[in-house]
């Protein structure tokens, strides 16, 4: 098994919310430490950029009151820090989203190596740096070379002082430009003299210490370094972009092993260097054997890492028993030129039994690989020996243990006389293979040791003395000490192997199961439930799965499946996991103070949502658990993938069956109805136009014939509305429009049935332009006029208002009638409902109409009484609003 | 016009034929008729008709089809005569080289005036300087605007939209066409602009009698329609 822990980084481009902004310029002003004038170097600059008509802003700059840094600041755009409580004091940070909202062209942020206070986005500040590029503003920022992290060892051993606040070498990578703010040391120290060097919480002395000349003629050589190195690859970068040959190495890829200790930390640094010297890309590869480590050892796993990732390194962890062989896989397969490996000392014996060091080996069997072995730093890398969790046992299990120990050596007592004492040993052995079966290693090799003790002092003569007279009894002590304490090594060797076994059957049959029980769940949500149910039982953790909504935005509350609760602050980081891609959260390095893991759901064509996991009490989860993890997170978002696609793929079913239906009622029917009736008409007319002139008798009938003609027209019309509506095919069709055109249109379509009435219309000021079918919208105030001109006394008003109000808007049109009856006021809407004193005429189906359209649009229509008298139908809509003034278009 | 305007129709129902023949040579036109869009295509290439009147729902081939083989070779106008009333029908053939549509049944005075609109070439109307009909003048070399013998003032971009409109005065303007005609090519999936600019142009364009010169035809484009 091989995975590649940069996996969620490279899917991140298949992220629905992976926008193409271009990425910010940064430039790092570059001093060798506190004290030369970065800060000032960087104001300078930002002064030139707002004279140049630029946009910069002050995001974070601090002065440490110097007067003349103030005096920069003055007229550069600020903007304000975020104030943080953190247990009794007030911290000042960089206010991230304020500063992503107020979107400069420039955001000026000093200190790149500061750590944020805990409650921060980032733990980091060049990490918010790195978001700020990320959306396309340019940052300038200060550093100072020791916070580098790839120097951080050398300037250790230079100045003996250990720098905690780093920042990996990737962002000096990043920067388009690096300014070096040099002064010689000298200077610095009359500064220094001068008080114009603030020193933080630095004590006097070892800033003294520190600011000693050769300590700051080390550091200003360093600084020159990093600069002229990446001067060399900004350079060499310029000749390949222009095809010139360069005296770069083609094809080189190193590949460093590392393991869990602190010796490693040394080494990937070391490899850091080497592979940016090289300018080539580099790999951190960690086997994992069949053997179990420890906790302490999985957290310095985890550590050394998450180190090399930060250092630009490429993560890959393979599993397999033969550690040189599965190296050498791996090195095969990236095109690892070099590998690099730590120097280790092994005892002779331990050379000969594994086939020799593993240097050796990987010399050996490499072919065209080079081997480094390097020796970093002092110390000395942890040996693979069998890690302790687990093997170390618990009182219980030693209290078990002894208590047998001392049963059996009462029954044995008992017994010995009959079978004599020489027998008594192996019956011990066998206790201990029993033992060994049981227990972990540390007791099985107790126990082998007292029991050989036992034997000797209990059973051997002379009796209770550890002193053995017979020569023939010593070899055969001997002999069992021997063997007890290998039977003992072996048994807790193969205990050891049967643990890790069970971890890996565990793991697979977690995803085999989980594949069956929630891929071939009939539905999703149980399905989802019996995994989720999985999950916690398996990790021992709470989970919250927070799905992606069809609208392609996150549910704002996580499914059902799983108990973990997120309070909002824990939704704000699944919200940031789910907008980029990336895990974020507790055991990560990105809002780290997050009480859940979360992790984003990806699939091939997507992100589906987030999954969060909170482990029951203080636990914390290891290599393979995370990896266990993240297995489950790919299936989970698998199988919401294949649901997603089942769902369109029914949904174009229904779409397609509903627009087979659509043919049939908008060509075929209509066809049938409307043609004959065109003809009709068609006829009727021409005989008109052909006769010219119609006798006063016959215009009678010539009337009756049109007003029939219409009314047909009209019926056949509503009809057809009507089935629309029923076979819930009616779409909408959302255009800007203009609420007074609408209004007009509808007036239009309602034609010679409004003959008669004085219509008035009033749009209340500020309705510019609406979000809207105005096709619907038109036909459905169409039917309100009609209808309102039916039960209005010739020549009295209807009125037609307009009105917005929270994003609704209502169009009454109201009339002078009689009003609706109180029991019918419920009824007007039905279908064919015609209202008892109702004129002849009519289908009943008008207000139906705009009820199933206005509904169909997401809006409600009402009837009502108006207490001056008359009825009055209000459509209220849901609506997008739009002022646009003709400033913005072209003339 | 030319008294012996030739007009082909093409529709699968014998009676509107018949009918159409009926009004048309009524009105001075030679009618061909075509029932099926197969036949349709090859009598539109033998008459080489002035005008076509095309149903869209034909046994043979789809209207819409009917009408993109016709645009490879012929720029006789066409007039679509369909049942089929969506905006989307209406949308595909106006796109497709359709120079107007009317859904049946229609009134026959309107389908004549929707006629001879489409007949009308713009050359014919530029050559005209002044535009006289119903309340609106329009003065085309002074750029002038009457509305019932009052003078009304327009800005540029009004003045084009007006005089567009006006050029094919009973011929629906869509969206695309409008748009390109005044900011050109690049603004044609603007149509927010019009949207805006119309509301004004209308205000100015307002009459006593309430009547709407310039008609929406929505989700279309517009449509003036001179007395």
């Amino acid at each position: 098994m091989i995975y590649n822990e940069h996996m969620s980084g490279s899917n991140q481009k298949n992220t629905p919310n992976d926008t193409e902004v271009k990425p910010g310029r940064l430039k790092i002003f570059l001093g060798m430490c506190a004290g030369v004038g970065k800060t000032y170097a960087m104001l300078q600059e930002a002064r030139r950029e707002l004279g140049a008509g630029r946009d910069p802003v002050v995001a974070l700059v601090e002065t440490h009151g110097r007067k003349e840094t103030n005096a920069l600041l003055e007229g550069l755009p600020q903007i304000p820090r975020r104030k943080v409580k953190y247990r009794d004091i007030t911290l000042e940070e960089l206010d991230l989203d304020a500063v992503l909202e107020r979107k400069p062209q420039l955001a000026i942020v000093d200190e790149a190596a500061h750590t944020n206070a805990p409650d921060s986005r980032h733990p980091k500040r060049y990490q918010d740096i790195e978001e700020l590029l990320a959306a396309g503003i340019s940052v300038y920022t200060t550093l100072n070379v020791q916070h580098l992290e790839s120097r951080s060892d050398v300037v250790r051993q230079v100045t003996s002082i250990t720098v905690h606040e780093t920042v990996p070498d990737s962002l000096l990578e990043e920067a388009d430009e690096i300014q070096v703010v040099d002064i010689t040391p000298e200077d610095l120290q009359e500064r220094l003299a001068e008080h114009k060097v603030y020193l933080g919480q630095m004590a006097e002395i070892a800033a003294a210490n520190f600011f000693r000349t050769e300590n700051l003629t080390a550091l200003r050589e360093m600084t020159l370094r990093v600069a002229a190195e990446h001067t060399d690859r900004t350079l060499r970068d310029e000749m390949r972009v222009r095809g010139i040959d360069g005296p770069w190495k083609a094809g080189e890829r190193l590949m460093v092993c590392i393991g869990p200790s602190q010796y490693y930390e040394g080494l990937i640094r070391w490899t850091r260097r080497v592979a940016g010297a090289l300018d080539c890309s580099w790999i951190a590869a960690y086997v994992e054997t069949d053997l179990p480590i420890g906790k302490a050892d999985t957290e310095s796993l985890t550590a050394n890492l998450s180190l090399a990732r930060q250092l630009g390194a490429e993560v890959i962890i393979s599993a397999g028993h033969n550690v040189a062989q599965t190296l050498l896989r791996v090195a095969r397969e990236n095109n690892v030129s070099q590998i690099v490996i730590g120097k280790t000392i092994e005892p002779w014996w331990h050379s000969m039994m594994h086939g020799g060091s593993l240097a050796n080996q990987l010399i050996r069997q490499s072919g065209l690989i080079d081997v480094y072995v390097v020796q970093p730093e002092k110390g000395q890398p942890a040996r693979r020996t069998p890690g302790r969790a687990g093997i170390s046992g618990n009182p219980k299990s030693w209290l078990a243990a002894s208590t047998i120990t001392a049963i059996i050596t009462v029954l044995f007592l008992a017994i010995a006389k009959t079978i004599g004492y020489a027998a008594i040993g192996p019956l011990y052995l066998l206790w201990i293979v029993i033992a060994g079966l049981k227990f972990p290693r540390s007791i099985v090799l107790t126990m082998a040791a007292c029991s050989a003790l036992l034997w000797n002092f209990l059973f051997i003569p002379p009796k209770y003395t550890l002193y053995i007279r017979n020569f023939h009894d010593i070899t055969m002590f001997l002999m069992f000490f021997v063997v007890a304490l290998a039977i003992g090594q072996l048994t807790a060797k193969l205990k050891a192997k049967e643990l890790y076994e069970q971890k890996r059957e565990r793991r697979t049959r977690a995803l085999y199961d989980l594949a069956e029980k929630v891929a071939l769940a009939p539905e999703l949500k149980d399905g989802l439930e019996t995994g989720a149910r999985m999950v916690e039982d398996l990790l021992n953790s709470k989970i919250a799965l927070t799905l992606r909504l069809s609208d392609r935005t996150l549910s704002p509350k996580p499914h059902p499946a799983g108990t973990l609760e997120l309070n909002l602050k824990e939704q704000s980081v699944a919200a940031w996991v789910f907008s980029k891609g990336l895990p974020a959260g507790r055991f990560t390095d990105t809002l780290t103070d997050a009480a859940a893991l979360h992790l984003p759901l990806l699939a091939r064509t997507g992100i589906y949502g987030v999954l969060s996991v909170q482990p029951n009490g203080d636990k914390s989860f290891d290599i393979s658990e995370r990896d266990l993890l993240e297995a489950l997170a790919g299936l989970i978002a698998a199988i919401l993938e294949k649901d997603h696609f089942i769902q369109a793929f029914s949904r174009a079913e229904v779409i397609e069956a509903s627009e087979h239906l659509r043919k049939a009622l908008f060509d075929s029917v209509p066809h049938e109805l409307k043609t004959p009736l065109a003809a009709l008409k068609t006829g009727f007319e021409t005989l008109l136009l052909r006769m010219k002139t119609v006798k006063a008798d016959e215009q009678e009938a010539v009337e009756e014939i049109r007003h029939s003609l219409k009314r047909m027209e009209v019926v056949i019309n509503n009809l057809l509305d009507m089935t629309r509506i029923q076979a819930g095919v009616v779409k909408t069709k959302l255009e800007w429009a203009d609420i007074e055109d609408i209004i007009a249109g509808a007036v239009e379509l309602a034609g010679d049935a409004l003959a008669g009435h004085k219509i008035v219309t009033r749009v209340s000021e500020g309705i510019s332009a609406v979000m809207i079918d105005q096709g619907l919208i038109e036909q459905s105030v169409c039917n309100l006029l009609i209808n309102a001109a039916v039960w209005s006394p010739p020549k009295s008003e209807i009125a037609i208002q307009a009105n917005l109000m929270n994003g609704t808007l209502e169009i009454a049109v109201s009339d002078q009638g009689p009003g609706i009856p109180e029991h019918d006021l419920g009824k007007v809407f039905d279908k064919f409902y015609r209202a008892s004193n109702a004129p002849t005429g009519g289908t009943g189906l008008g207000l139906s109409i705009v009820e199933g359209f206005i509904n169909a649009h997401g809006g409600t229509v009402e009837a009502r009484n108006r207490p001056q008298g008359g009825a009055e139908f209000a459509i209220n809509l849901p609506i997008a609003e739009q002022h646009m003034g003709t400033q913005e278009l072209p003339s | 016009m030319n008294p012996k305007a030739k007009a082909l129709v093409i529709d699968d129902e014998k009676a509107i034929r018949r009918l159409l023949k009926l009004v048309l040579s009524e009105n001075g036109y030679q009618v061909y008729e075509a029932e099926a869009g197969g036949t349709g295509l090859t009598e539109a290439a033998q008459r080489k008709p002035d005008v076509i009147l095309l149903d869209l729902g034909l046994p043979d081939l789809d209207g819409q089809t009917v009408l993109r083989r016709l645009r490879e070779w012929s720029n006789a106008p066409v007039l679509i005569l369909s049942v089929r009333n969506t905006t989307d029908e209406k949308v595909t053939a106006l796109n497709h080289g359709a120079d107007d549509y009317i859904t049946k049944p229609f009134d026959v005075p309107e389908l004549l005036a929707r006629l001879k609109a489409i007949q009308r070439r713009v050359a014919e109307t530029i050559d005209q300087s002044v535009l006289q009909a119903g309340p609106l003048t329009i003065d085309y070399e002074s750029r002038t605007v009457k509305v019932n013998n009052k003078e009304i003032s327009l800005s540029a971009t009004e003045y084009e939209l007006l005089r567009v409109l006006a050029q094919h005065q009973g011929k629906v303007v869509t969206h695309k066409q409008l748009l390109r005609e005044i900011w050109g090519a690049t603004a044609e999936d603007r149509s927010q602009y019009l949207r805006v600019y119309m509301a004004h142009l209308r205000k100015k364009l307002e009459t006593p009698s309430g009547k709407r010169l310039i008609k929406t035809e929505i989700g279309i484009g517009y449509r003036m329609i001179l007395p």
